[in-house]
């Protein structure tokens, strides 16, 4: 997993919205990881949820098909050590 | 002990709430909704389980519009000072426990107009004189779904409808009814249920919470942490957050959910109904049936719920209920019930009644010792 270039996050307003989705990933088999948010995006609640790039297209229509409440999805560039982040 | 004292909190509570929550503290133990530790996911996906439960129990399609209280008074205080505002007009009934009738007084006294739609000696309310009272500054309409008295059902989906035609904002007050009576929100347009956890749902004391219908905003009544938004200093718009500042009763939700899985198991709220039904016909005629003993609300199952009150001769409730404690071992509560009105509805502001209430451990032993012990004492007084 570390080799990976890029993580995308989504967060949430709610803790309730993170673990809505989680529920809806485990169903349908996506690996993710459910992890502290990083304070650089933390305007959100405590947890979002991580996963790779390959998986954007899937979760976002989980997302849409749930009409789950997020607050946005973000990607982390590593490289070079230095972290970025993106709304995507 | 005989325990019918249920309508106050149920007792015993299933043995695998106890469970829950001890499981809870000794293996789980965190905060939940704070921090993305293993614990405290472990804390909030237990929370977030119990929302789901409670969302399938109401029939409502988003659990997140359910938020977690102490008891059904710290709800009905939320949805009630939430909503209203000097000028506004509120509609209720004369049934209904100090819960509703205590924080509309306090209301009143700040310019919040409170009209009271009196029931007859069955607890029935007049649908059409609230149908007449509403005003265009009718804001709320908040009624008890059933009394902690008397026992009896209030027609809540035909207020429900009288609401909503109006543009009125419906409270139900669930107390008595949650876990033992079906409470429909696909069918009945409440905007607002409140609800105790430890009563009908089994869970343990200082749980409850407050439903809150999509679209409709409440002032908070308290604001802190939520673990989420923390860089803002106001309180989060959405929900559960909004409503849910500072550490959430964890434990007692815990036990909560292990109190409605029971539920669950021994076949939904129907079986519940149909236990406490052969219980309530039992104690009804038998006590009908001592010359002494009148019994108060309406005789027929399907326009009440397993609360009987009743006295005997001119005795004080409060005389009767503490011989059956200390002579008969049967726990049952006299005097008024935190229910004035009711008393004053039913005429009995000044004795008050015994009041018996059932749960789903209740045995036909018990009904049997209660009226029993009824006949032995009536033997005793001219």
């Amino acid at each position: 997993m570390e080799q990976q270039n890029y993580y995308l996050y989504v967060t949430f307003p709610s803790v309730h919205n993170g673990l809505t989705l989680e529920a809806r990933l485990k169903e349908e088999e996506i690996p993710f990881a459910v992890v502290p948010t990083p304070r650089e995006i933390s305007k959100c609640c405590g947890i979002s949820i991580r996963f790779m790039e390959e998986w954007q297209e899937t979760i976002l229509t989980v997302i849409k098909k749930n009409a789950i409440k997020i607050s946005g999805i973000y990607k982390l560039e590593v490289n070079s050590e230095l972290k970025k982040f993106k709304f995507v | 002990m005989v325990y019918l004292d249920n309508a106050a909190t149920t007792w015993p509570k299933p043995p695998q709430v106890v469970e829950e929550m001890s499981k809870f503290l000794t293996e789980i133990g965190a905060s939940p909704g704070r921090g993305g530790h293993k614990k405290s996911l472990e804390a909030s996906r237990t929370i977030f389980e119990v929302r789901l439960k409670l969302s399938n129990l109401l029939n409502i399609s988003d659990p997140s519009r359910i938020v977690f209280t102490y008891n059904a008074t710290d709800a009905l205080n939320l949805a009630i000072k939430g909503v209203l505002s000097p000028g506004d007009q509120v509609i209720t009934s004369s049934i209904e426990h100090n819960s509703v009738t205590r924080p509309l007084a306090a209301l009143g006294r700040q310019g919040v107009i409170v009209k009271k739609i009196p029931c007859d000696s069955q607890g029935l309310l007049d649908l059409e004189r609230l149908k007449k009272t509403i005003t265009p500054a009718t804001r709320l309409i908040v009624l008890t779904h059933a009394s902690n008295v008397i026992g009896c059902l209030t027609p809540i989906e035909e207020v429900g409808k009288i609401a909503k035609e109006a543009d009125v904002i419906f409270l139900i007050d669930a107390a008595q009814t949650i876990g033992v009576y079906p409470l429909d929100l696909e069918k009945i347009p409440a905007d607002l249920v409140a609800f105790p956890g430890h009563k009908g749902l089994f869970g343990p004391q200082g749980t409850g919470g407050l439903y809150i219908r999509e679209g409709i905003q409440l002032k908070t009544l308290r604001e802190g942490g939520t673990g989420s938004s923390s860089d803002l200093e106001f309180q989060p718009e959405f929900l559960p957050d909004k409503y849910e500042s500072g550490t959430i009763n964890a434990v007692g939700i815990a036990g909560l959910k292990a109190g409605i899985e029971f539920i669950e198991s021994q076949g939904g709220i129907e079986k519940i109904r149909e236990h406490e039904q052969v219980l309530f016909t039992k104690i009804w005629n038998d006590l009908k049936s001592i010359s002494k003993v009148k019994l108060y609300g309406p005789e027929n199952w399907s326009e009440r719920i397993g609360v009987i009150s009743f006295n005997l001769g001119s005795i004080g409730s409060s005389e009767v209920s503490h011989i059956l404690d200390q002579s008969f071992e049967i726990a049952t509560r006299s005097g008024l019930h935190c229910s004035p009105d009711a008393h004053r509805t039913i005429k009995t502001f000044e004795q008050g009644t015994v009041r018996v209430s059932l749960s789903y451990f209740n045995t036909e032993e018990d009904a049997e010792a209660l009226i029993g012990a009824v006949e032995q004492i009536s033997r005793t007084i001219n």
